[in-house]
């Protein structure tokens, strides 16, 4: 479902040249538990934004759901990232001020009434539910830990459906048996829901866990 | 469950409660500058449209061959022993196009003391049922009455003038060896009525009679103020008086208005280089305000956008923000001057070298509209460019910032 081609990113111009990913090919099917490992600045987070369409790659072509992106605009682009894919960061920047039930909610708020219903608020809920932190939806993010507040990041990347969840060191800064406990949910979700998952990460533990492990 | 994207913006605003005080607070400062400025002027130009009568009179009859200004010398009172007899004024008010005459007598000038200011006070009698002058520089319009006079500011003093305002403020001059109860004071014109006093014709006739010193006939008058009707200009009636009339001379009274509008000049230069120079503060706040948000959320832009967000959506997001903290803004700002200029709206009058009738209400509700209006059109304005410009680069690059 998602097929990436001869994909090569080189960033800056002339002497400063710099391969970042060359010639890639790399396939993944609906429902796969995918690991992207590497070093620290192998290209992980440019791979996973080229998959997210937040990035255009400097050759090659990016396939998702059987559609070729490129050459579409920007609202377009918008749409397909809001419909189907979700990201999980390594920070989870949730809006400090929103409870978390709005932060779950937020992305819905830009689709611009697009798949907006009645039913989203309790699908919030259940999300949150889903996540481990049944009941917390009026807090405000502060009153979470650093774990507690990426699985809220992951139940807002999960609000639009999507297909395919990209998650950029989601354990990064995190102690190991916190870490370890969001891969869990994350495998629940890929196992329970057929939920696609992409992984960036330069932990190995972490790796170990995903059923392939692309290593750049 | 619906989040709408202003709700998220006013909950953004409250992230940074000092931050987001400080451009409320600026935004209040340009408004209550702006509704000031405009307002200040706003009035100053109704005042002065409302046309020569409120200055003195479209025409002033004068006797024939008086030399220099004739503005100042109506105005100001300064003496002058040139008379015409009363009967001009019934023939002036017959003359087409003519609406309403008011004459006035220069009867002598006081030398003396008056609400502890001491000088010469030029005294001008006026028929209160006639005089359209006065009253003009007057907030009520109580007629003058036997035994009474009014004076000019400069002659009251500035605590007097304050003081007139009480209702139990009571103080008399003694006139040629009578008592006049002071009844009000002019507003403050930079004119020469400032030092003048009036009292009513038929008091300075009385005075004249018995003090034979003052050297005024029964029967007669210093100058005619005219008004003229309107459909008429005021050459045509100024040269139908002439020629229904010998011996008098005709000056326009609308030179005056001119004449005071210059002196406004560099007031409303400095109120408007004032409002401007505010105004452009205030954009450059924003601008800095909103860069330093838009820089501390530039990650969270670059998910946003990871999110599904178009660039217009978050900019929007940014406009309801700026929005909200405009409309505080103004409305405080806006609120906090106005409480300001009921207060103090005498003592601005004061300052002031013509009368301003302040135009409450309907007009003080469309400036205030239009002073909201402008303030959060020129924070919208100064906000888009910093968010604009932090959408330059790829989502991907921000989303990496920071790692
Ligand atoms: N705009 C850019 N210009 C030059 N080099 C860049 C730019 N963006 C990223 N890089 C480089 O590309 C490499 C890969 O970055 P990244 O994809 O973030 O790696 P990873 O996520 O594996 O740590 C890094 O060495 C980084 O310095
Ligand atoms: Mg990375």
């Amino acid at each position: 479902m998602l097929e990436v081609r001869q994909v090569s990113q080189i960033y800056g111009k002339k002497e400063r040249r710099r391969h970042v990913l060359d010639r890639l090919d790399l396939q993944i099917e609906a429902g796969e538990f995918v690991a992207v490992t590497g070093p620290s600045g192998c290209g992980k987070t440019t791979l996973l934004c080229i998959l997210g369409a937040l990035l255009q790659p400097t050759s090659g072509e990016v396939w998702l759901d059987g559609q070729l992106i490129r050459g579409i605009n920007e609202a377009e682009l918008a749409d397909l990232r809001a419909q189907k894919i979700g990201f999980v960061f390594q920070f989870p920047a949730l809006l400090p001020t929103l409870t978390l039930l709005e932060n779950i909610l937020l992305p819905l708020t830009f689709s611009q009434g697009k798949g907006r219903s009645r039913e989203d608020g309790s699908r919030a809920i259940k999300l949150l539910e889903q996540v481990g932190l049944a009941g917390r939806e009026k807090d405000l993010p502060f009153t979470l830990s650093g774990g507690e507040q990426r699985r809220v990041a992951v139940a807002r990347a999960l609000i639009n459906r999507p297909q395919i969840l990209l998650a950029d060191e989601p354990t990064g800064a995190l102690d190991q048996g916190t870490g370890e406990r969001l891969i869990d949910l994350l495998e629940t979700l890929n196992e329970t829901e057929g939920l696609t998952l992409v992984l960036a990460t330069h932990d190995a533990l972490v790796a170990r866990r995903a059923r392939r492990e692309v290593k750049l | 469950m619906i989040l709408s994207l202003q709700r998220v913006a006013w909950r953004n605003l409250q992230r940074n409660k000092l931050r987001a005080t400080l451009l409320i607070l600026s935004v209040a400062l340009m408004t209550a500058t702006l509704f000031s400025a405009y307002y200040y002027l706003h009035s100053i130009e109704r005042s002065l449209d409302a046309g020569a009568s409120r200055m003195g009179a479209d025409l002033i009859v004068v006797p024939e061959g008086l030399e220099g200004s004739v503005e100042n010398l109506l105005l100001s009172g300064i003496p002058t022993e040139a008379r015409m007899s009363a009967n001009v004024v019934e023939q002036v008010a017959h003359t087409e196009g003519v609406s309403q005459v008011a004459p006035q007598l220069y009867l002598k000038t006081y030398s003396g003391e008056c609400c502890n200011v001491y000088g010469d006070f030029p005294i001008i009698a006026v028929d209160p049922d006639l005089d359209f002058t006065i009253g003009a520089f007057l907030l009520e319009d109580r007629p003058l009455e036997r035994g009474q006079v009014i004076i000019g500011s400069y002659i009251g003093s500035w605590d007097a003038y304050g003081m007139a305002y009480q209702p139990h403020w009571s103080e008399s001059v003694r006139l040629l060896g009578e008592d006049f109860r002071i009844r009000h004071l002019l507003h403050r014109t930079n004119l020469g009525v400032d030092k003048s006093i009036f009292m009513t014709i038929d008091d300075a006739r009385r005075l004249a009679e018995s003090h034979p010193k003052v050297n005024v006939g029964a029967e007669e008058i210093s100058v005619v103020m005219v008004k003229i009707s309107p459909g008429f200009t005021h050459e045509e009636v100024a040269l139908a008086i002439k020629a229904n009339l010998a011996g008098v001379d005709v000056f326009m009274g609308n030179k005056l208005a001119y004449y005071v509008e210059n002196q406004l000049g560099p007031i409303k230069m400095l109120l408007y280089g004032g409002a401007i120079l505010v105004l452009l503060m205030t954009v450059i706040q924003v601008l800095a305000i909103f860069s330093a948000i838009v820089h501390e959320r530039r990650r969270e832009i670059g998910y946003m956008q990871a999110m599904g967000a178009t660039k217009g959506r978050i900019i929007v997001l940014f406009l309801w923000e700026a929005f909200w903290a405009s409309l505080l803004g103004s409305l405080i700002g806006l609120l906090a001057i106005l409480v300001l200029w009921v207060d103090m709206r005498h003592v601005l009058q004061n300052l002031m070298p013509i009368p301003i009738k302040f135009p409450w209400y309907g007009d003080g509700i469309i400036v205030s509209v239009a002073v909201i209006v402008l303030a959060i059109f020129v924070t919208l304005s100064a906000m888009i460019a910093p968010v604009w410009w932090s959408m330059r680069r790829d989502p991907y690059q921000t989303v990496r910032d920071g790692e």
